[in-house]
């Protein structure tokens, strides 16, 4: 889109500008703008022929190509319809970690590749038990090292997991109650 | 055959069958082959580097190989080390959208993302193939896929971790407060400081597919708007943009994208006109913060065409530009550029006047293209942002 380089002076965008409805209020000057009226009245003029300008700005948007996508198989068995939408606007709740018994670690693949290991001849310890002991683990190690003062809470960076014999107690406490 | 050379330009078959120029941008042995089987990775010198991909030796065209490979050069600027031809692709393809980022850190900022990282990923119903390099964390650097869960973002390296996750996510949808509600449409409000997690995994997620993103670590000073369509199975995120809680430039959107799959169905003229109106609701003028890609800027040159030129197709009378910035939210500088790209500005007897002649408004507004699906004001409920405490 190019546009000419002349510009009389520089516009007041607090002005009232008039806004001229018809191609016959653009004639009544002999300015050396003449020319591009005349051309805009050759355009207005070929209403009819509105077909090659569309189509040369249509395809300018329909060109860009961008990379693909598919479909996956799986999805409606990895996703399940239970969602019921209230008729009132959706509200947002606290962080799940603090409101309830949301497990919030999933096991990576070193995880998994020790838990085949582990599991190999009889299977003692199920995916999701793990993952709940990781993420106490986790969770305490956090907090008896926040009380000890050798963490502060810092938001954004990710803060390392050292685990400790007394957090590891912990877990065990909690378990204690259900077998292993 | 001796591998081809990094710096190569050569014809590639491309998806639509036919042999494209292509620049040799990296190489890497193939595991399974021989000590000089590689595979390479190309630059499609016709389009944007989104469509970069890693190529077989059988998609070459080995008659077309140009051999002046040329011997590195020292950048000036940057100090980096490239090729003669890498300085001219930079200086002759990357102008459009990227015309406020100085060469040095254009230059620095191609060297260090040049190959993408994840090539595809697995969200919600789609499996889609990535635009641009992200910088993940760096014990994703082996990953070539990664599985989204559609609703918290949580990114997983395989699909059995995923489909673990799925059984005990319980979101459904965008964790913040519902917004805008208009059929199977949604918007949500997310607050970066009460939704860390999110935040961050979003802003991974976006820059897939966004090239000149920063990626704000500190997400605590942004708002996220993620539209959604909802079915019996949640609400699945369609795009989203980005604003910050307080903006010194009047920026009223960082970051804007609708996800491949569903992109030229309107929902990118939708969230445009959403945040206008965010702005209108604020009593402040906006502006999209700058660079825009190619297709944002497509995008807001339609969306700032549309309502203007239908204000000035109605309007009676004199108009200032002052005026039509108070009634859009628009910003004058961007009211400008756009009636003047248009060439409706015109000086006339010592004084700027507007042209508006219905049928050349009409032919403008048919090539900006259809306004896409239209946001319903009364149905938007919301506060601006405010501090809390």
């Amino acid at each position: 889109m190019s546009r000419p380089s002349f510009r009389p002076r520089p516009l007041d965008i607090h002005k009232k500008l008039p806004i001229l409805k018809s191609i016959k209020d653009f004639e009544d000057d002999d300015t050396p703008t003449s020319t591009r009226t005349h051309m805009l009245r050759l355009v207005a003029e070929h209403d009819n022929d509105t077909q090659v300008q569309h189509v040369g700005s249509k395809k300018t948007a329909s060109e860009i190509p961008t990379p693909e996508y598919l479909v996956v198989d799986t999805y409606e068995r990895d996703y399940s319809p239970t969602f019921n939408q209230p008729t009132s606007y959706l509200r947002a709740r606290g962080v799940r970690a603090e409101i309830g018994e949301f497990v919030e670690y999933d096991l990576d693949n070193e995880d998994e590749d020790w838990l085949d290991e582990f599991n190999k001849e009889v299977k003692i310890l199920p995916d999701e038990k793990f993952e709940t002991i990781m993420f106490k683990l986790e969770v305490l190690d956090h907090k008896a090292r926040e009380k000890a003062g050798v963490i502060t809470p810092t938001f954004g960076a990710p803060i390392p997991v050292l685990l400790t014999f007394d957090a590891a107690v912990e877990v065990n406490l909690t378990f204690s109650c259900k077998t292993i | 055959m001796q591998p081809l050379e990094v710096g190569t330009r050569v014809l590639c078959r491309w998806r639509d069958g036919k042999h494209h120029p292509v620049k040799v941008i990296e190489r890497r042995r193939l595991q399974s082959g021989g000590p000089n089987d590689y595979e390479y990775y190309v630059h499609y010198t016709e389009f944007n580097r989104r469509l970069d991909e890693w190529v077989r030796l059988e998609q070459l065209d080995l008659d077309s190989v140009e051999n002046d490979v040329d011997e590195k050069v020292e950048d000036k600027v940057t100090g980096l080390k490239m090729t003669r031809h890498q300085k001219r692709k930079i200086d002759e393809t990357h102008v459009e959208g990227h015309e406020e980022l100085d060469a040095a850190s254009l230059r620095e900022h191609e060297e260090f993302t040049k190959v993408k990282n994840i090539a595809t990923i697995e969200l919600g119903r789609y499996e889609i193939e990535t635009w641009y390099f992200s910088p993940f964390p760096p014990e994703y650097n082996d990953c070539l896929n990664l599985y989204f869960c559609e609703f918290c973002l949580t990114f997983m390296k395989r699909k059995q971790q995923l489909q673990r996750h799925m059984k005990k996510c319980d979101l459904k949808h965008p964790p913040g407060d519902e917004i805008y509600r208009s059929g199977t449409l949604s918007m949500f409000e997310v607050d970066g400081k009460k939704n860390k997690v999110y935040g961050q995994n979003l802003c991974y997620l976006a820059k897939l597919f966004l090239d000149h993103k920063t990626l704000y670590y500190d997400v605590d000073l942004f708002l996220f708007y993620v539209l959604c369509e909802c079915d019996d199975r949640g609400c699945h995120m369609v795009g989203y943009f980005s604003k910050e809680k307080h903006s010194e430039e009047s920026y009223n959107l960082a970051c804007i994208l609708t996800l491949p799959p569903y992109q030229r169905k309107g929902y990118g003229k939708f969230l445009i006109a959403f945040s206008y109106e965010l702005s209108k609701k604020e009593g402040k003028v906006g502006t999209p913060e700058r660079p825009l890609s190619d297709l944002g800027l497509l995008s807001y040159r339609g969306y700032w065409t549309r309502v203007l030129l239908d204000i000035l197709k109605k309007h009676k009378g004199n108009i200032s530009i002052k005026e039509l910035s108070d009634m859009t939210a628009i910003r004058a500088e961007d009211i400008l550029a756009t009636l003047q790209a248009l060439e409706l500005i015109q000086y006339r007897k010592g004084q700027h006047v507007i042209c508006a002649d219905p049928k050349v408004l009409d032919r403008h507004l048919k090539a900006a293209g259809r306004g896409g699906l239209e946001v319903d004001v009364s149905k938007l409920i919301w506060t601006p942002y405010k501090e809390q405490g």
